[in-house]
């Protein structure tokens, strides 16, 4: 086959000079002398020199030698029984923000939470995470928590005591139960998924007559709602079954990023991207959308409309499918041919199709219905017996609620994980309402723009702090479970209301009487908190339901799409999602898995508009961090954006993210604060249902620049072949085609490639050797298992005007590639982590044998023994290698070495370090170790208890936040090992080792991606002379 | 005590000429893997070492006289001939001397500073005074207590711990008063016992006479001795649960101290030292199943035992993560 051309950028496919440039002097970098002017302007003679040189060695010397600390112990009066320090207690706990369910188990060092996992014991997520979940942890942490409440001063002054003046829980709880009595109540949150704070609100509600409860989403889904309402009778959201489909039609739902659930949806939909090689076969996803979002990235096929043409696309899908309504009109040919492709293939696959749209329509919604409906996906790939609890929020009571707000018909507004003054789309008069409530009160647990307006702030614990259930899908139940106590002042929400309807229960009490009186006994309630979860037994039958949605109706009310012109678009990025978050460095710094961009928000445009309004805008312009500022102006309002090029979005599409442009660092927080533009303002309220696009757009040039920093174009491999995919169809024809190179390095080396193709003497393995295959197939690039390295690991975090120099320091990075058109590409993700080669480049040029090899396999690094020569980074072929060029930890014995971007080295944010890792200082190499931690600890658990050591006991942090096990990692020596079965049995066909033919021999493998589409007309079938296939290991 | 009635009179005679015998030789050998041999090593070492320097210093002032009379020989020969002495360089400005000086200041001195260099940090020999005069020979040499009673995370944990204070008045309830043989500090000052058992009640707010907890308890701050690096991963079970090391290889004779010194260097030739030489029980932990071929080697008899070196245990990363 034709070796397909892979690019990161659009530079990097035109190959152009400033390119080469840069891929030449990769490693070329000067010392960081640029932090003081003064060090290489200055005049030292020789003289004074050899004098200084002698006074800081003599100084050092005697400093370094008088004086060993004294370090005390200090004991524990009384030792609680369960701890033992140094080693780990968990807890269940579950993830529940903003509607999200992903139960949890969370890993605790001496009383501090320090990393959470998926409980795998819950068939909804079943283990798996997202990067967000695996980022929640830090934000226990978060210095710019609300630590006491209080009375509000108002956001005038800068200090908190200023800002916020302290109250005692008795006095408040006087004062604003003097304040709301009487009073119409409203109680504002964001979607509540436990059904014990229902219930609570409920009765708290009832005792002030005239109060209702809003649930506000920020980004909401009530056109699916109101929808699903109309179609089914239900306002709810079914379940869906992505694994049953054969068949996966996303319009615009980013279900592997942003939509809903999407650790659950990403777990289920891996299920139908799994090769079994003896019997291929695996879904085929088509997507529909405007901005390249995470899913579309992953689709088999991939077709883009202009923002306004959502209804329209599933209008033409309906009625391809005989949907009874007339096919609108749409003039772009390949589109037109995508649905046409689609409808065919859910045609041919009845009953195993599942369609899904992102649109916050209701006619679009309902007409998505109608195709599932016609499509057979109701009780196949849907189910109507158990539904989902995602998210609540119906934007009209919101608006309704704002009116009424400004009409000052409300009495008293408790805001509970809601924060409208910044993500409403009219936030000025959601302000201009809040002045003329009588009471308001704050539960959120920053000093964010909602509660900035607030009279009384009463923050909330952080869930790894607080009791409390959540009902996923109907039936489902996670329970949260303290894991730490409090660390400031603040009360459960639950607490609160408990005191103001005059309840003297305390709120795990009154949890804990709810379940206990559902579950029977005391034991059960220690059981069900051990697990974690209630849910039914497996393998109930799904159900479906009557459609019965005005299709012609929904059809009429569908508007007809603009033809010319720019079209805004607003999306949630994977790490940062809508902003509830923002405040978080792990997640700041992932990069956006699409953009390769950290830390910002930014325009969104393809290459063909950045060429029409500014010539000058090369190919070369990914390599600058500089980006052109753009002013854009939709419905009157006007932000000003960096701009990036996206190859893949509609060429009339200009896409922002929300989530970004929050208030000031002190009261937000130094990662969020201060950071990109709010996108909010874009949205806008149809009468029913908020829509998150705008028809019209005007860009113009500002002539002002902004650096962004990308990730993307550093560790280029310059063309080198890692990546190999191949089509389905030509998979089962032939499969040994897509590794036909490898066959061939065989031919060219020999039988035995891993002893002859070398001079060096192979490294003997007695025991154990680590390795792992990751499927290429199966890696959505979501980010989880970067985010999950990060917290496992203590990775640096180094702020964004160091990742513009490529200074991050990821141990594990998600690349990103493109291929083929730049308009319409292909996209592959490749996680690349140190691949602990066993003829490894770098251990060979380490002047002081600070990286060498294990006899497991791991490519070790000695961090103490390493003297920062970066000879081994150079070295590496994989580019994994990180180097500390500054002191992110204050591991340094110099203080001024440090540099903190984002409060990471502040006492409190130290809490979540891994204890078992050590911090890296300023001058030294590090890279992904396997783990190794974990293994270790696997190992001794084993040694410890004089047995073998069972395979899966030993996971790497990437490996368990995976949502699809697109990781397999253990030991090969052992034949009933996963990963040995992997190699040598089931995928053998698939497998290879990226730049094999340097005979770097390393641990990781790779599963070529498989993509489920027709075949490229290009691939001609020369495979037939490579029939030899070697069995490498 | 067990009696041994399968030995004769005359086993048991032999059996004592056999231990006064081995106890008249000179210490090491016997004792196997532990730190003891090593020091007796040294010390031997250091016995020739000064044997040598003696000779090699006689011969050094040997040569030199012989030396200093070659040279007046030459001189007086000279002079006899009648040849024009030249006026000779004192030896402190003879170039060669001062650069043989600068050559050997340069090496001893570099020796030592690089010596001293390598020890700093360590702190071999430690023995802080602590809040509570805690007598571990009391506890552990003469009651006997064994070690995990107190230092029970020892072999669960990464961390031995220094137990709680509720672990120590699970005693103390009882035993308010100390009643043992006298008690002093290095300083040769006389301790009271049951002062220091006040103390404890002081801090865990203990009122001794009402037999209940009067006061707030504070936790005590004792110096801490043992203090590795922190790029350095230590982990007590692994040597005590899973490599069956007794306390006192690491800690010395602990039941024998009453203020507890730091017995190790810490250092990583000292660990690193113990791993080449300690056998693992390879044969009886089932752990060990996946080293077939060291398996292989063992039931060949190729080799008699398995150090913890042959294991990987002296890898880098096996300790530094």
């Amino acid at each position: 086959m034709e070796q397909k051309k892979y690019w990161k950028g659009l530079e990097e496919l035109h190959n152009t000079a400033a390119h080469q440039e840069v891929v030449k002097n990769e490693f070329k970098e000067e010392l960081p002398f640029e932090e003081s002017d003064s060090f290489l302007g200055a005049t030292t003679p020789r003289r004074d020199f050899l004098k200084y040189l002698g006074f800081t060695t003599a100084a050092a010397t005697i400093a370094a030698s008088c004086d060993i600390p004294v370090k005390k112990a200090i004991t524990y009066v009384n030792k609680p029984q369960e701890i033992t320090p140094g080693v780990a207690n968990y807890y269940a706990s579950a993830y529940t923000v903003d509607g999200e369910y992903v139960p949890l188990v969370v890993k605790t060092r001496e009383g501090r939470p320090i990393k959470v996992e998926g409980n795998e014991l819950s068939a909804i997520t079943g283990g798996s995470t997202t990067a967000r979940v695996q980022g929640s942890v830090l934000a226990l942490y978060d210095v710019a928590r609300l630590r006491y409440p209080g009375i509000n001063n108002g956001p005038d002054k800068i200090k908190l005591e200023d800002r916020v003046k302290e109250l005692t829980f008795a006095d408040l709880d006087k004062q604003v139960a003097a304040a709301i009595a009487g009073k119409p109540v409203v109680l504002l949150s964001s979607t509540i998924l436990s059904p014990t704070t229902k219930k609570l609100i409920g009765e708290f509600l009832a005792k002030y007559p005239g109060s209702r409860h809003v649930t506000y989403d920020a980004v909401s889904y009530s056109g699916m709602l109101l929808a699903n309402e109309a179609s089914y009778g239900k306002r709810a959201l079914p379940t869906y079954h992505f694994e049953n489909a054969k068949v996966v039609v996303s319009l615009g739902a980013d279900f592997l990023g942003t939509w809903l659930n999407p650790s659950e949806y990403s777990r289920q939909y891996g299920v139908g991207r799994k090769i079994n090689q003896k019997s291929p076969e695996m879904s085929k996803h088509f997507h529909f959308e405007s901005m390249m979002t995470l899913t579309g990235a992953n689709a088999d096929e991939r077709y883009t409309h202009r923002p306004s043409e959502a209804g329209v696309v599933a209008q033409a899908l309906l009625a391809a499918l005989g949907g009874g309504i007339s096919a609108p009109n749409i003039a772009d040919a390949r589109l037109k041919e995508g649905i046409a492709k689609a409808a065919k293939a859910i045609q041919a696959n009845p009953g195993k199709t599942l369609v899904v749209s992102g649109s916050n329509d209701v006619n679009v919604q309902t007409l998505v219905n109608a195709i599932n409906n016609l499509a057979g996906s109701n009780g196949t790939t849907i189910d109507w017996a158990v539904t989902s609890n995602y998210r609540q929020g119906i934007d009209a009571d919101m608006v309704q609620l704002v009116n009424d707000m400004n009409a000052g018909s409300v009495g008293a507004l408790l805001v509970y994980g809601a924060n409208p003054a910044y993500d409403y789309f009219d936030a000025e008069k959601f302000k201009a309402g809040v002045k003329k409530v009588g009471v308001t009160v704050s539960f959120n647990d920053r000093y964010d723009e909602t509660t900035q307006l607030c009279k009384y702030i009463v923050p909330d614990h952080h869930y790894l702090e607080s009791w409390n259930d959540a009902e996923g899908r109907s039936g489902y139940f996670a329970f949260v479970q303290p894991t730490i106590a409090p660390l400031f002042k603040t009360r459960a929400f639950q607490s609160s209301l408990l005191n103001w309807s005059g309840n003297t229960t305390a709120w795990e009490d009154y949890l804990k009487n709810e379940w206990i009186a559902k579950l029977g006994s005391q034991e059960a309630w220690d059981k069900t908190l051990q697990d974690g979860v209630i849910e039914p037994a497996p393998g109930a039958a799904l159900a479906g339901a009557a459609f019965t949605g005005d299709v012609a109706s929904a059809s009429a009310k569908i508007s007809a799409p603009k033809t010319s012109g720019f079209e805004l678009a607003l999306y949630e990025k994977v790490a940062i999602g809508n902003g509830k978050e923002a405040n978080n460095p792990w997640l700041q710094e992932m990069p956006d898995p699409i953009t390769r961009a950290t830390w910002d928000n930014y325009a969104c445009i393809s290459n063909k508009v950045a060429k029409t309004f500014k010539t000058e805008l090369g190919d070369d312009y990914e390599i600058n961090a500089e980006k052109e500022v753009l002013k854009i102006t939709s419905k009157g309002k006007t932000v000003e954006l960096p701009l990036l090029i996206v190859p893949g979005i509609h060429p009339e599409t200009i896409a922002i993210a929300v989530g970004y442009g929050r208030g000031k660092k002190e009261f937000i927080g130094k990662a969020a604060g201060e950071v990109g533009v709010n996108a909010y303002p874009f949205v806008s309220f149809n009468g029913t249902t908020f829509d998150y696009f705008a028809p019209e757009a005007k860009i113009e040039a500002t002539g002002a620049t902004y650096e962004v920093g990308l990730t993307q174009t550093h560790n280029s491999y310059e063309g080198r072949p890692i990546i190999k995919e191949t089509t389905l169809e030509e998979f089962i024809k032939n499969p040994k085609e897509v590794n036909h190179d490898r066959a061939h390095l065989f031919e060219t080396f020999g039988e035995n490639f891993r002893n002859d193709a070398t001079l060096y003497h192979e490294h003997q393995y007695p025991g154990i050797k680590w390795g792992m295959s990751i499927d290429l197939n199966t890696c959505f690039g979501c980010g989880a298992c970067v985010v999950a390295c990060t917290a496992e690991n203590n990775v640096s975090v180094v702020g964004k005007e160091q990742v513009i120099k490529a200074h991050e320091m990821h141990w594990l990075r998600i690349d990103r590639y493109f291929s083929g058109d730049e308009n319409n590409p292909e996209v592959v993700f490749q996680p690349m982590l140190c691949q602990h080669c066993d003829n490894a480049p770098c251990e060979n040029v380490c002047p002081v044998a600070a990286t060498n090899h294990s006899s497991e396999g791991i490519n070790q690094m000695a961090y103490n023994r390493c003297i920062g020569t970066r000879y081994c980074a150079n070295n590496c072929p994989y580019k994994v290698r990180r180097f500390n060029w500054r002191d992110w930890n204050g591991a340094d014995s110099f203080d001024d070495n440090l540099l903190d971007v984002a409060d990471m080295n502040d006492a409190l944010t130290r809490m979540v370090l891994n204890p078992d890792v050590v911090v890296r200082s300023r001058g030294t190499m590090e890279k992904c170790s396997f783990c190794v931690q974990r293994l270790q600890d696997a190992k001794l658990a084993a040694k410890k208890a004089g047995r073998p050591m069972k395979d899966g006991e030993a996971r790497t942090a990437c490996q368990q936040a995976c949502a699809t096990d697109a990781i397999v990692f253990g030991n090969v020596n052992d034949k009933e090992s996963r990963i040995y079965k992997v190699r040598n049995e089931e995928q053998t066909d698939r497998l290879y080792y990226v730049l094999e033919e340097t005979h770097t021999l390393p641990s990781i493998n790779y599963l070529a991606k498989i993509r489920n589409k027709d075949a490229a007309p290009a691939a001609a079938a020369h495979g037939a002379e490579h029939k030899k296939e070697e069995a490498h290991h | 005590m067990t009696a041994f009635p399968a030995l004769t009179d005359a086993n048991i005679d032999d059996i004592l000429a056999y231990i006064g015998a081995e106890a008249a030789k000179p210490a090491g050998g016997a004792k196997g893997a532990d730190g003891a041999t090593a020091g007796a090593g040294a010390k031997e070492e250091g016995g020739n070492s000064l044997l040598f320097g003696i000779i090699t210093l006689i011969l050094a002032i040997v040569a030199v006289i012989l030396m200093q009379i070659n040279s007046n020989l030459n001189k007086l020969a000279a002079e006899k001939e009648g040849h024009e002495q030249m006026e000779p360089v004192p030896f402190y400005k003879n170039k060669a001397y001062i650069a043989l000086c600068i050559v050997l200041l340069f090496v001893v001195g570099g020796y030592f500073t690089i010596q001293g260099a390598i020890g700093l940090g360590r702190q071999q020999d430690y023995m802080p005074e602590q809040p509570i005069f805690y007598s571990h020979k009391v506890h552990a040499g003469i009651n006997q207590i064994n070690c995990l009673y107190c230092h029970s995370s020892a072999e669960k944990s990464k961390h031995a711990m220094i137990p709680s204070e509720n672990v120590c008045m699970n005693c103390h309830k009882a035993i308010t008063e100390y009643t043992g043989p006298d008690l002093f500090t290095a300083e040769g000052k006389k301790v009271n016992g049951t002062a220091e058992i006040q103390k404890l009640y002081d801090h865990i707010g203990w009122d001794k006479d009402a037999q209940r907890y009067t006061k707030p308890a504070t936790p005590i701050e004792w110096t801490k001795i043992h203090s590795l690096p922190d790029h350095v991963y230590f982990n007590h079970s692994q040597h005590v649960s899973a490599g069956k090391v007794q306390c006192q290889t690491c800690h010395g004779e602990i039941q024998n101290m009453d203020e507890v010194k730091q017995f190790a260097d810490l250092s990583m030739g000292w660990c690193i030292n113990c791993h080449r030489t300690t056998k693992v029980q390879f044969a009886e932990n089932d752990y060990f199943t996946i080293f077939e071929k060291l398996h292989k080697d063992f039931a060949d008899k190729k080799i008699d035992s398995v150090t913890v070196e042959m294991l990987g245990g002296t890898e880098c990363q096996k300790c530094h993560y």
